[in-house]
């Protein structure tokens, strides 16, 4: 139970660290140059985790194992200084959107690190965690979405090149947590801490000297944002490696799923005090997001239990429910082609401007829907086939139920209000009485088929458990 | 799967790519009046690429009824002025065949009737408001002969201590935004200007959209000519507004609180229009 604790405890300080980091980098960036803010905040984590028993790793480094130093080092500059400077780098004053920026910067980056989890640690954590991570993603899409209406949370829509740069950023945040991951199995959280964080600093020191000039001209309070961000940091890096180093990277990498619903709900109660106003969040779409978010970060948080092959599911009904999930699968993957929403843009500011048009399935929330339903449906039976722990592809098929429930909720919740062939004049004035941007929802046959499919599926699944299709089971009534 | 997703987020994009979209194009004429006198607006289905490129441009004239309804009230009021009241009877009698509910028209030709001769109505002439008294003929590119071509007087690009926004328009109303371009007692400054049919009708959408919401600290103005009136609603905002023939002018503006310090800047304001 107190393991149990202490992880949660570490799931919510990562959570808080990571959105904290989110918000206070949106804070510094206007008020130092990029190299800084990521020196600063970086070299304020090292002081912070040194301090707390740290500096005894200095004097001990040449009893650490050269690998697992390299790669504190690496891994640590790789997640804490690289990312996050290639990311900044891409931010400007709403372009891409804070929605846009939370997606490509935590939802990836951890889906990212679930994916490099599975691919390339020795220890393979169970299919169920991408499957729960792209649903995970689904959702945050979902919800980020619903922030407002029109939402301006339009993935590769208006600056396509900056949030690939992201992207590349999370491929480099995946490499070097994953790196302290290995490193925290061998030296522990705290070692491992210093280490990363350590190679983050210096490495954002000398990066930081050809800004150095302008920054010094700054005033302390352009300081202070960056200072916080390097506590947030130390918060998120001790909590991360801690889980990472106990449950696996995979495990970890739910506190920046979580994020999105977290951060919604701090600004649901910062709104719902009217300190800023109107509340612009369509609630629905926040909701259900929010909820397949949770979801989804639940599927990968279990999915890190051992196997056990005589908890193997065998049988026809285990058969049926692969084969199911693969078809629904093809038809989801379909379905991201055809259509889901017919949209209109209307504008009315020197001329008229009217266009109706059709989006397809990957342009909507719910269009993502059928295949993280899909994916989970298919992880769910093969790891029960392969006798994962029960929880984690019964925790998936639920999963799988939920999604089809959402799918309704979220068939008129857009990923794409921005086109780049829509006059600017008209897009920038969406929501006023001078343009309007509307969709109604397309009943789908193929998107609706895949989604009854991987119901199916997990039916299927629950099924086969409740008849008592264990491989091992044969054999021990056989011995009796 | 990873190879089918792939390959149908690909063909999709690829799919966006040529995707067609139904867009309107044409022009819709109008009258100032408010009749529609020509919609040859079409909808027809394009690449998404081309999309930005059709629209409906609306167009405001006085149409040859109106043109001629203007002129013949015009002489039927210049008849009473000169107390020709057998020519004034024929003129309203034509304006009355055209449009039964045109000016005063009805009223003056009832009391000229009746032996009596009624006072010329001043305030409606035939300019007034509108943009060309030219048949209708097609739109020409870059011509300014729309309503809001007209407004744009009430919305110059330069005011003393304001920068300028983009200006608002549709095809009866004209609004533009200024931001003080330095130390002002003022927050922001909102110029509209909205075309009636008649200026009785400026003079009655200025009670209900000017006087009936800036109720407090009233004054009556004497602005270039114009008879104008200033108000406040007593916590932010402050407004003049006057009427030009069959324009309504109002300006506002807003401050963090007391708008009745607003008033001289108003009338400067006000003042730098025609």
């Amino acid at each position: 139970v107190n393991a149990r604790l202490a992880t949660a405890a570490a799931l919510v300080a990562a959570v808080l660290g990571a959105m904290a980091s989110f918000v206070l980098t949106t804070v510094a960036m206007d008020s130092l140059p990029d190299a800084v803010v990521v020196g600063v905040s970086a070299l304020v984590a090292f002081v912070l985790v040194a301090s707390g028993g740290g500096w005894r790793v200095l004097g001990t480094l040449r009893a650490i194992e050269r690998r697992a130093l390299v790669l504190g080092l690496i891994g640590g500059a790789f997640a804490f200084w690289g990312a996050p400077l290639l990311a900044l780098s891409q931010r400007a004053t709403s372009a891409p959107s804070g929605a846009d920026t939370l997606f490509f910067t935590t939802t990836i980056w951890g889906v990212l690190v679930v994916l490099g989890a599975y691919f390339f640690v020795g220890k393979r954590t169970a299919l169920t965690g991408i499957a729960g991570a792209v649903c995970s993603a689904a959702g945050a899409a979902g919800l980020l979405a619903s922030w407002e209406y029109p939402s301006s949370f339009s993935p590769f829509a208006k600056f396509p090149v900056r949030e690939a740069l992201m992207l590349v950023a999370g491929l480099i945040f995946a490499a070097g947590v994953l790196a302290l991951a290995e490193a925290a199995a061998r030296l522990g959280t705290r070692v491992t801490a210093t280490l990363g964080l350590g190679a983050a600093a210096a490495l954002g020191l000398i990066a930081s000297l050809p800004g150095l000039s302008v920054a010094a001209s700054a005033g302390r309070s352009a300081w202070r944002p960056s200072v916080y961000l390097g506590i947030a940091v130390a918060i998120f890096a001790v909590s991360w490696i801690w889980m990472a180093a106990r449950a696996g990277a995979s495990a970890a990498s739910a506190s920046l799923l979580l994020v999105p619903p977290v951060m919604t709900a701090l600004a649901v109660y910062e709104q719902s005090t009217a300190a800023y106003g109107v509340n612009p969040f369509e609630m629905r779409g926040v909701l259900t997001g929010s909820a397949i978010v949770m979801i989804g970060a639940g599927v990968v948080l279990v999915s890190a239990a051992d196997r056990d092959d005589s908890r193997a599911l065998r049988g026809r009904a285990v058969a049926i429910s692969v084969w199911v999930a693969v078809v629904a699968c093809a038809l989801a993957v379909v379905s991201l082609g055809t259509p889901s929403l017919n949209a209109l843009s209307e504008g009315h500011i020197t001329e008229s401007f009217r266009a109706a048009w059709t989006m397809l399935g990957f342009e909507s929330a719910a269009g993502w829907m059928p295949l993280a339903a899909a994916l989970l449906a298919l992880a769910g039976s093969l790891e029960a086939r392969r006798g994962q722990a029960a929880r984690t592809w019964i925790v998936a098929s639920l999963a799988v139920f939920a999604c089809a429930l959402a799918m309704p909720l979220l068939a008129s919740t857009t990923l794409h209000t921005w086109n780049d062939w829509i006059p600017a004049a008209v897009q920038q004035t969406y929501g006023t009485e001078y343009a309007r941007f509307s969709v109604s929802a397309i009943v789908d046959p193929v998107r609706v088929g895949a989604i009854a499919l991987a119901v199916v599926s997990a039916g299927a699944l629950g099924v086969a458990a409740a008849c008592g299709a264990n491989a091992g089971r044969p054999k021990e009534e056989g011995s009796r | 799967v990873t190879l089918m997703m792939a390959l149908a987020v690909a063909g999709a994009s690829a799919t966006g790519c040529q995707r067609k979209v139904q867009v309107k194009s044409g022009t819709i004429t109008m009258c100032t009046a408010g009749e529609v006198v020509s919609d040859d607006v079409k909808t027809i289905t394009v690449p998404a690429n081309k999309a930005a490129a059709y629209s409906v441009r609306t167009v405001t004239v006085t149409c040859d009824k109106h043109t001629q309804l203007q002129a013949l009230y015009a002489e039927s009021q210049a008849a009473l002025a000169t107390g020709d009241t057998k020519l004034a009877e024929a003129k309203l009698a034509q304006v009355l065949a055209l449009d039964p509910a045109y000016g005063k028209a009805k009223a003056q030709a009832a009391a000229i009737a009746k032996g009596g001769k009624p006072a010329p109505d001043t305030s409606l002439t035939p300019s007034t408001g509108t943009t060309t008294t030219a048949p209708v003929a097609p739109p020409k590119p870059g011509e300014t002969t729309t309503t809001v071509g007209a407004l744009g007087k009430w919305t110059p690009d330069s005011i003393t201590g304001f920068v300028a926004g983009r200006p608002l328009s549709d095809a009866l109303s004209v609004s533009r935004e200024y931001i003080p371009s330095g130390s002002s007692p003022a927050q922001g400054l909102v110029i509209v200007a909205e075309q009636f049919r008649t200026a009785a009708d400026a003079k009655s959408g200025m009670e209900h959209e000017v006087k009936q919401s800036y109720t407090k600290n009233v004054a009556t103005l004497k602005i270039n000519g114009h008879d104008a009136y200033f108000g406040t609603d007593g916590k932010r905002f402050a407004a003049i507004g006057f009427t030009d023939g069959a324009v309504m002018v109002a300006l506002e503006l807003t401050s963090p609180s007391s708008p009745q310090n607003l008033r001289s800047l108003a009338e400067q304001v006000a003042k730098q229009l025609p």
